[in-house]
């Protein structure tokens, strides 16, 4: 992936074969977030593909991967500041509902039927998130916490296969992270691949059946967690002195 | 939900109450132009306040609405309410047809090809004149709905209410469906909505494509009751006015739409003599209102009254 001058990414291969719970780490500017934004359609790769159970899938619209069980959330929250925090989450089943025009317009029966139950559906969510306090609230005053939240439950509310997370503990506190390292795993469980961006290395260490490391916007390394953690390649150029010590704990 | 409908009740006895409030029939003759605009202009809002697309050519819309009526009843001698489905399914279709192609456009393109297209429907309805009369106009068949033939403001005032509430009603409802939810969720995050399966091209297409059929009826009905139409309803500056009615209003209020209908369609009416300034009064207004009230008038006092 370039942009104009600026090579992002290169030669990035990797698999999501085994395991469910995969994390992407490097440091900043490594190239995490174009990644996602490349595998999830939002960016269209100058060169490189995308396969999605065999099938090529770069230059796919977002939308075209959503239809094929992709979700996300995004590192720069995006909500629908307007919008009530539950419709924010009942736009994540957008799929699952009829877009036809004639029962919109007459609001028949049969559609507000299946809103509401989505509607319940998303609330359910919210319960399990720990945000249904706030379903009626419109989004734009929510606390930080909260929005994170709120970004995941709209991506279940897709019910997905595959669930892309950008930094879901960005900005959490140590409850709120271990809350969401429970959630992660919650969420994992069930039968859905999840593959995150997340720089505390606490969470991904904790989490993660797979770990791919970026570096300047090539593959470092790629492994288990505790074969990442050995990796002396990785620990010189990604982890640094400074991190060695959080790492070891 | 349920306060909707409460709303949608309480507008439904707005309408029932206010012929009786008004005192002379010229009164009675600007509130029907205002139900008839209101109708265009609340589909207009759909576009422009939901779909966020600018349409300048909406008259163009409006005046093949007209125009069909006036041509298939006058010298076809169709049933007028066949005449006014057949403006409503043809505009749709031609909406539908250019939607795709024309709201690619982004920004002044789009407003060019949108404000080109309603200059297009003006310019045939001029010069065709074998059927359409050309600049002079041509007369418009009296209204029948089965049997039922309103004359006079008081028995059209009913006709048109009942029109402008199913009006309101249908864009609530759509706004309110899983197709508005979508639109609205564009206007928050293009990029959360589409990694949503939000089918941003499709939708727009599609409430376009409402807003022209909403516009084609209000055509038909104007000129059913004004019986005449001259291609002055397909003109650029109807399309101006249609526009500035939607952001005095407020963007996407459909009450918005009533009261930016009802203010511009007054306006003029006010002083005898304002003729030639309408166009004046109208880009000050929308100045004022720009610079005072950028959300519009009902979003703005409803944000006020929300605080308060």
């Amino acid at each position: 992936m370039r942009f104009g001058g600026v090579q992002a990414l290169a030669d990035v291969d990797y698999a999501l074969g085994d395991g469910r719970v995969h994390a992407v780490i490097g440091p900043n500017g490594a190239g995490k977030t174009t990644l996602f934004n490349v595998v999830t359609g939002v960016y269209r790769p100058t060169a490189g593909t995308v396969r999605l159970d065999g099938e090529v899938v770069s230059g796919r619209p977002p939308e075209a991967l959503a239809c094929r069980g992709v979700a996300r959330t995004f590192q720069n929250l995006q909500v629908c500041p307007q919008m009530s925090a539950i419709d924010n989450v009942m736009v994540g089943a957008h799929l699952r509902l009829s877009q036809r025009l004639i029962p919109a317009l007459l609001h028949l029966p049969g559609l507000r039927r299946r809103d509401a139950a989505c509607r319940d559906e998303a609330m359910d969510l919210m319960r399990s998130l720990g945000i249904d306090d706030f379903a009626l609230r419109r989004a734009e005053g929510l606390p930080y916490g909260a929005l994170k939240r709120l970004e995941i439950a709209r991506a279940l509310a897709a019910r997905p296969r595959l669930l892309f997370l950008d930094e879901p503990a960005a900005g959490l506190n140590q409850t709120e992270k271990a809350a969401m390292r429970d959630l992660i795993l919650e969420i994992a469980a069930g039968d859905v691949t999840i593959v995150l961006v997340e720089h505390d290395m606490k969470l991904v260490m904790s989490v993660a059946d797979r770990v791919l490391v970026l570096d300047h916007g090539r593959k470092l390394a790629e492994g288990t967690a505790a074969e990442v953690r050995a990796d002396p390649a990785v620990v010189a150029a990604y982890l640094g002195a400074g991190e060695r010590r959080q790492v070891r704990h | 939900m349920s306060s909707r409908r409460t709303v949608l009740a309480g507008f439904a006895a707005a309408l029932v109450f206010l012929p009786w409030l008004m005192p002379n029939a010229y009164l009675l003759d600007v509130v029907n132009r205002i139900g008839i605009n209101a109708i265009a202009v609340i589909g207009l809002n759909l576009v422009m306040g939901y779909a966020e697309q600018v349409s300048l050519g909406h008259a163009g819309f409006f005046g093949l609405g007209a125009y069909a009526s006036a041509v298939l009843t006058s010298r076809y001698g169709w049933p007028p309410v066949v005449a006014m489905g057949a403006g409503m399914l043809g505009t749709g279709l031609l909406a539908f047809a250019v939607a795709r192609p024309i709201l690619r456009l982004q920004g002044h393109y789009l407003a060019m090809a949108t404000l080109g297209l309603g200059i297009i429907v003006s310019i045939v309805l001029t010069n065709e004149s074998g059927f359409t009369g050309g600049p002079d106009g041509m007369p418009v068949d009296a209204l029948a709905i089965a049997g039922f033939a309103p004359s006079g403001e008081f028995q059209w005032y009913w006709v048109i209410a009942a029109c402008l509430w199913t009006a309101v009603w249908l864009a609530g409802n759509l706004v309110d469906s899983p197709i508005g939810r979508s639109l609205r969720a564009l206007h928050g995050s293009e990029v959360a909505a589409r990694s949503a399966g939000v089918d941003t091209a499709r939708n727009k297409a599609l409430v376009f494509t409402i807003a022209a059929v909403f516009a084609s009826f209000a055509g038909s009905l104007f000129a059913h009751y004004v019986d005449f139409v001259t291609p002055q309803v397909a003109s650029f500056l109807h399309s101006i006015e249609f526009v500035t009615m939607v952001v005095v209003g407020g963007m996407a209020s459909v009450y918005g739409s009533l009261s930016g209908a009802a203010i511009l369609t007054a306006l003029p009416q006010v002083p005898a003599d304002f003729e030639g300034w309408e166009m004046v009064a109208f880009g000050a207004l929308l100045i004022a209102v720009m610079v005072a009230l950028p959300r519009g008038l009902v979003p703005t006092l409803m944000r006020r009254f929300e605080r308060a």
